[in-house]
């Protein structure tokens, strides 16, 4: 029998459709995951399941738990289900705790809430249930407030407060995303195990499908609110009936057609012994401030045309060396030279070799100018802007280089989706013909087959415009698929390096292994395309 | 749900801003006419708001008034705005350095002291007068703008569309002037509506001690002092200007709260 069945459930806001007659079946000890792409109406399902779904939306359809229908209960009897019956594991471990309160107090207060016990009690149970998601009583996890533990054990705190009361179903929404690999490793297999234990029945919300293929024992696909596609784990990747679950799989597993690059022995960029550091706030007021290294005796160059990468989880001290490359960052130590001009004294002439992509599709472009004035402005970079002819004609053909229409160039940015813009980042990195594009995690934030097609265009743009970039990410596939060497970086130092194939399979160095071994993979019982 | 606020908030404001107005070419009575037998009189049709004890006609003087509170508040707001705001956007540029802290710490000083005083002792030293009243009311928005403008600028410093200017060489000082000034806009409108409403209050107790505008031009702080004696037998006399500063001030903070409301994104879905 089965704890949690949902029959037809239909969701509207406004006249928009968001959910659209979606039904499923979650049994006892199970678990279940809905993936699909951003919008596809996965996280408003959990949301529905808990009745959390925002007030302006209209929900039709039934929702059984326990042969009770949840929808036609009111808010004082969904209190005692939320939390209790029901847990919700989030996104974002930081927001979702209380920053005021020790992680301690936050575990027991959903103890006393939902059952009989005074606060002695729930204290007890907490530390039993800390140390059961890993969080030994030795390291006082108890009384610490959430700032004070790195993402991964804010996130282990975060499902202790889920599983505290024994519930029956617990709902994951994307709960690794905002992880580092190797953290969501650890994350995915403590889920795993707790899952087992208690016989908790788990729905597990995630974009990845290789996070997916190692979890779960049925997977449903989603595409625009309707489940296109619900089976066993093995069947599914085996069969792969509907042709989106087909082209999510190939997204994910996408490897660029990368041409081999005319590659000479010019040094295009060198950093020699780079060493970048912050000063930390003092402690007293007159005690003599700390520093924390950020970079340290980093060495590598770029020759012309080549596609390198760099691998890290966060806090490496990519970002930082991104930015010292780009001059935007006082060096301590060392120097960051371009064709032999000193970066932190370099002239406009040699700056306008160097352009950079970010990550944030959003927050790259000043909302309230047109795409024609944000694309253009890397013209200041070279002398006599206003003297540059045919500027206009230079936008609609990278326009066009990028897969847009010169049309756009009149729109304002928010008219664009996430992989739209990106396409109008890297319009803008390259209007000027740079030697050298920095990709700082370009395509972290987008969906799999967007990615595909951004990944598929910087390959093909590389090659046209003659560019060497170096390519910073956290994704391996990604590393693999669109560059010829690579450098494996950690705790701000360069620790192994070589030819992207030879790294990725024969790893020497033991951080890169673990690396490698943490990132989840598709499964290899593939179907023929 | 409509943005009643602004709406009713900018009625108030263009009467008060219509009433200065249409006093350059028209008031009810010439004001400069002392007429004793006409003094004290209760609002009547022939003088609609009544006269007071040389008895001139109040709603002429009221008229004039407004214009003296307006000019004097827009060019207050104005120093403010003008100084304040380069301040603040410079101190983001060079956030932490020597500059930033002696911008911002001077900005503190001046926060620490009771403004009204200041102006009073600013009035009392180089004479009393609108001019006087006026830079006395300007220097302390100064600080203000600087710190609104300081505070919204270091956010934006951090976001990529920043960084992706100054990958293409732009200085700091082009990057404040394109990037961070019209992403500010908002701000600094909202808060220029409240700290003219503020101007209107601070010009009105400072002519209320004899120290803003000096007859016989009118102001609603000086009639207001004018009628103190004689609040027992002609009450109207503090209760129109009284009004008159109430009506303004009301007018301009619900326009500024309405203002935000509108501008900013966030509430401006949560309406709808």
């Amino acid at each position: 029998m089965s704890i949690l069945s949902v029959e037809n459930l239909s969701l509207k806001i406004g006249s928009e459709s968001i959910l659209n007659n979606i039904s499923f079946k979650l049994g006892h000890g199970r678990i279940l995951a809905i993936t699909g792409e951003s919008g596809s109406g996965k996280s408003m399902t959990a949301l529905s399941i808990t009745q959390l779904q925002p007030k302006y939306a209209k929900l039709k359809g039934k929702i059984f738990f326990k042969d009770q229908d949840i929808t036609e209960k009111d808010e004082f009897e969904l209190c005692k289900i939320r939390g209790a019956k029901i847990g919700m594991i989030f996104q974002e471990p930081m927001t979702a705790l209380n920053p005021v309160k020790t992680v301690g107090d936050q575990i027991s207060e959903t103890i006393v809430l939902h059952s009989e016990k005074n606060k002695k009690s729930a204290d007890t149970e907490t530390l039993n249930i800390l140390e059961r998601v890993g969080l030994s009583p030795a390291t006082e996890v108890i009384k610490r407030y959430p700032h004070e533990l790195s993402g991964g054990q804010r996130q282990r705190v975060v499902i202790g407060i889920a599983i505290a009361l024994k519930p029956s179903i617990v709902i994951a929404d994307e709960p690794t995303t905002a992880l580092d690999v190797t953290t969501q490793a650890q994350i995915l297999a403590l889920l795993k195990r707790l899952v087992k234990e208690d016989n908790i029945s788990l729905i597990l919300i995630t974009h990845d499908l290789a996070v997916v293929s190692d979890m779960a024992d049925e997977i449903a696909i989603m595409q625009n609110g309707i489940i296109v596609e619900i089976d066993e784990t093995q069947n599914l990747f085996r069969n792969m009936k509907h042709p989106y679950t087909r082209s999510l799989f190939a997204a994910s597993g996408h490897s660029v057609d990368l041409p081999s690059a005319k590659r000479s022995a010019d040094l295009l960029l060198t950093i020699q012994n780079v060493t970048c550091r912050y000063r930390l706030a003092r402690t007293k007021i007159f005690s003599k401030s700390d520093y924390f290294t950020a970079v340290s005796n980093v060495s590598f160059d770029i020759k012309n045309g080549e596609r390198v990468g760099l691998v890290g989880e966060s806090g490496c001290g990519k970002s930082t060396l991104t930015r010292a490359i780009l001059g935007l960052e006082p060096i301590y130590e060392g120097a960051i030279n371009v064709e032999d001009q000193d970066i932190s004294k370099a002239t406009l002439n040699t700056r306008k070799n160097i352009q950079v992509v970010f990550q944030d599709p959003y927050g790259s472009f000043n909302p309230r100018h047109k795409v024609s004035t944000l694309i253009k402005e890397p013209f200041y970079l070279i002398k006599d802007a206003l003297e540059v002819k045919n500027i206009e004609s230079k936008i609609d053909n990278v326009l066009e280089d990028v897969g847009l229409s010169s049309a756009d160039k009149n729109k304002y940015i928010h008219e664009f989706s996430g992989g739209q813009r990106q396409r109008i980042a890297i319009a803008r990195a390259l209007i000027i013909k740079p030697k050298l594009v920095i990709f700082d995690e370009a395509v972290s934030a987008l969906d799999v087959t967007v990615r595909a097609q951004i990944l598929d265009l910087i390959g093909q743009l590389a090659v046209e415009y003659g560019l060497s970039y170096l390519f910073i990410s956290h994704d391996l596939a990604v590393i693999r698929s669109i560059t010829d060497r690579c450098l494996v970086m950690k705790d701000g130092k360069i620790i192994e390096e070589g030819l992207t194939k030879k790294v990725l399979e024969q790893p020497q160095n033991a951080y890169t292994k673990t690396l490698i071994e943490a990132a989840p993979k598709l499964p290899s019982f593939q179907m023929e395309l | 749900m409509k943005n009643n606020s602004l709406i009713l908030g900018g009625l108030l404001s263009a009467l008060v801003v219509i009433a200065a107005l249409v006093s350059f070419l028209w008031v009810p009575f010439d004001i400069t006419q002392l007429s004793i037998p006409d003094k004290l009189q209760t609002p009547n049709e022939v003088h609609w708001l009544g006269t007071d004890h040389f008895g001139r006609d109040i709603l002429s003087m009221i008229m004039i008034g407004a214009r003296t509170s307006l000019a004097v508040a827009i060019l207050a707001v104005g120093i403010g705005f003008f100084i304040g705001v380069p301040l603040g956007l410079v101190a983001a540029t060079k956030k932490n350095s020597l500059l930033d802290e002696t911008i911002m710490r001077t900005n503190d000083l001046i926060f620490a002291f009771p403004s009204l005083v200041i102006a009073i002792l600013i009035t009392a030293l180089f004479g009393a007068g609108a001019m006087n009243a006026i830079i006395a009311i300007g220097i302390f928005n100064i600080p203000v703008f600087a710190r609104v403008s300081r505070g919204a600028a270091l956010s934006l410093w951090q976001k990529e569309f920043i960084l992706a200017a100054r990958v293409s060489g732009k200085s700091d000082l082009r990057i404040s002037a394109e990037h961070i000034f019209p992403n500010i806009a908002n701000l600094l409108i909202v808060q220029g509506t409240i700290q003219f409403s503020l101007g209107i209050l601070a010009e009105a107790g400072l002519s209320y001690v004899g120290l803003g505008t000096q007859p016989p031009v009118p102001s609603w702080g000086r009639m207001l002092a004018d009628a103190q004696t004689m609040v027992s037998f002609a009450p109207h006399l503090a209760i129109i200007p009284g009004s008159a500063i109430i009506v303004t001030v009301l007018g301009l903070n619900l326009m500024g709260d309405g203002l935000r409301d509108l501008l900013d994104p966030r509430v401006r879905r949560s309406r709808e």
